[in-house]
């Protein structure tokens, strides 16, 4: 059996002072909203799937951006390599509402299986497809599926990627540290991820459940946050499921509901990087 | 070597004044389970990896804080390799005054193990025990037993054991050599069974449970055992996990159960040594009840 040891993922961890560290506008709790956009183009099947999936870049993406702009929320807009070659406009689209573009992988398959060479063109042609369509550089990046490799993160690093948010291990980001240099991880969660719950054929939960789910996700980190500090919520959204209408609706009602407490913050996933580099709250060797 | 197990002996009833004792357990494995499993053939898949590290990053502290909002003790069930990755852990939850038992060392499936294996992890797992926490566990649960590990546990001197599903109250299981391990059954109806497995190997997550849901199951699970407890000796024992309950909404189901549970009178929360040092007691002749096979 090999060691444990060998089997972490790169990286010298540094965590938040929970009990010093406040958000940038005073509050203890943080609110990410990402999108997932993926489309046809980014997985290898064709069926009834593919297509469901192309109603989140032909409608509930631009339909969720614009209702998160309504709303006074910037969010993160995570899409796919291929995705944004063959839908060129979108990324430009959602950026246009203020929302931040970071990269879904180049095509929407698990990095597990890649060679460091091909997870390094796979990375470069999705960062390339992304800054040529919005005309920025990313800064962030998402493992499709939430699966890396070993070497997905020392890659971000050494390509100028600045935060990412494959892992699912954590309430709070933290800095990781590599020879190369450092990135901010951006932990999301499986109950605050949708494809738990929706997908092809729809619906799977009732639309009450994954709206209680997700209040409690809030509820239960913003009350405890009193006691530990720094809390954070991270939601995975994808347009093809949560942008059609009542997924819309829905969304609608938790952020209303959220809106009622003092103290929120709603953040990018790039806000959180720059508010973690100005900030003097990096301060715990991970030693828990 | 061949073991007797002998039927509950349910005259026994529960301290003065108990009419329904209710063990909550939790198993402490964060990332062992999904390092087991990896294999040179199965890639890691870091997914899942990391939903299991939120255990000892976050999940068991948000369990040990709901423990202590309702005063509750409880039974963590630990791998070794778990308490030296997560010693502070493993701390807290002594000295919020839970027991702590022994759940392999890398979270180990006993049956795909040789026998010579099985003991070697045994051993590795005691001495992370009382390097970690200073102290030899004497009580046990196994996620995947073999036909030898009871027998194994006999041989370490464990007092109690909780992997086996198959009864509703303690029983004794004894070695051809007369040495004796008290079995508490495990139940049924924990998160495993209530959110599913944290992370499937598809396109799609895996379907993520609904805290509502689990609470229902729960309260369900306890409404009926707290009824048939007024006329006989009734225990429940569930089965949660720091990295799938102490996820934020299910740490809130699990404090609505445990506040439920609280708003009715006569209810003992027992580690599962006090179980174990009652039914002990109060067991005039162990091998009373009848023999199964």
């Amino acid at each position: 059996m090999q060691n444990r040891r060998d089997l972490k993922l790169p990286g010298h961890q540094v965590l938040p002072d929970r009990q010093r560290a406040v958000w940038p506008n005073g509050g203890r709790m943080a609110v990410i909203l990402t999108l997932d956009c993926y489309s046809s183009e980014a997985v290898s099947f064709h069926h009834m799937l593919a297509s469901s999936l192309d109603f989140g870049v032909n409608a509930g993406a631009r339909d969720l951006a614009a209702l998160f702009a309504s709303l006074g929320i910037s969010v993160t807009c995570n899409i796919s390599g291929a995705t944004v070659r063959a839908h060129p406009r979108i990324a430009a689209e959602l950026a246009g509402f203020g929302h931040e573009i970071g990269v879904l992988g180049d095509r929407y398959v698990p990095h597990h299986g890649f060679s460091a060479e091909d997870e390094r063109d796979a990375i470069l042609a999705a960062r390339d497809a992304v800054a040529a369509a919005t005309g920025q550089v990313p800064r962030g990046w998402k493992t499709p599926q939430s699966r890396p490799t070993v070497e997905t993160l020392p890659l971000l690093v050494q390509e100028g990627f600045l935060w990412d948010s494959s892992l699912r291990n954590d309430d709070v980001p933290y800095r990781i540290d590599f020879t190369e240099g450092s990135l901010i991880e951006i932990p999301a969660g499986g109950p605050g991820d949708d494809s738990g719950y929706v997908g092809f054929p729809a619906p799977i939960t009732p639309p009450a459940h994954v709206l209680s789910v997700w209040r409690d996700e809030f509820d239960q980190l913003y009350e405890e946050s009193v006691e530990t500090g720094l809390n954070m919520l991270v939601l995975t959204i994808s347009p093809s499921f949560m942008g059609r209408r009542v997924g819309l609706g829905l969304l609608r009602e938790l952020i209303h509901h959220i809106k009622t407490f003092d103290e929120v913050w709603f953040g990018t996933c790039g806000a959180v990087t720059d508010w973690a580099q100005q900030n003097d709250a990096w301060m715990q060797e991970h030693a828990q | 070597m061949s073991l007797k197990r002998f039927d509950p002996v349910r005259q026994i009833a529960w301290p003065e004044g108990v009419r329904l004792t209710i063990a909550i357990t939790f198993d402490f494995e964060a990332e062992e389970d999904a390092h087991f499993r990896q294999t040179s053939e199965v890639p890691v898949d870091w997914r899942e990896y990391g939903e299991r590290e939120y255990d000892g990053r976050q999940g068991v502290w948000r369990a040990l804080r709901v423990l202590a909002k309702h005063d509750v003790k409880a039974t963590f069930f630990a791998c070794g390799a778990t308490l030296e990755n997560y010693s502070n852990a493993a701390k807290a939850i002594v000295e919020g005054g839970h027991e702590l038992g022994g759940h392999a060392y890398h979270h180990e499936y006993f049956d795909k193990l040789s026998a010579l294996e099985e003991v070697e992890a045994l051993n590795r797992m005691m001495v992370a025990f009382e390097t970690v926490v200073g102290r030899k566990p004497d009580s046990f649960r196994s996620c995947s037993p073999s036909h030898r590990t009871l027998a194994n546990l006999i041989e370490l001197g464990m007092r109690l054991d909780s992997t086996n599903l198959d009864h509703d109250l303690p029983y004794i299981i004894e070695r051809e050599d007369g040495r004796r391990l008290l079995e508490i059954p495990n139940g049924f109806g924990g998160d495993i069974a209530q959110y599913g497995h944290p992370v499937g190997r598809h396109l799609s997550s895996g379907r993520q449970g609904i805290p509502a849901m689990a609470l229902d199951s729960w309260k369900r699970d306890f409404d009926f055992a707290y009824e048939r407890g007024a006329d006989r000796t009734e225990m429940m024992v569930i089965t949660l996990h720091p990295y799938s309950t102490g996820r934020p909404s299910r740490a809130r189901a699990f404090d609505r159960f445990l506040a439920y549970v609280q708003s009715h009178p006569d209810v003992w929360f027992a580690r599962m040594g006090d179980i174990a040092d009652w039914w002990l007691s109060r067991l005039e002749n162990p091998t009373a009840g009848e023999a199964r096979k």
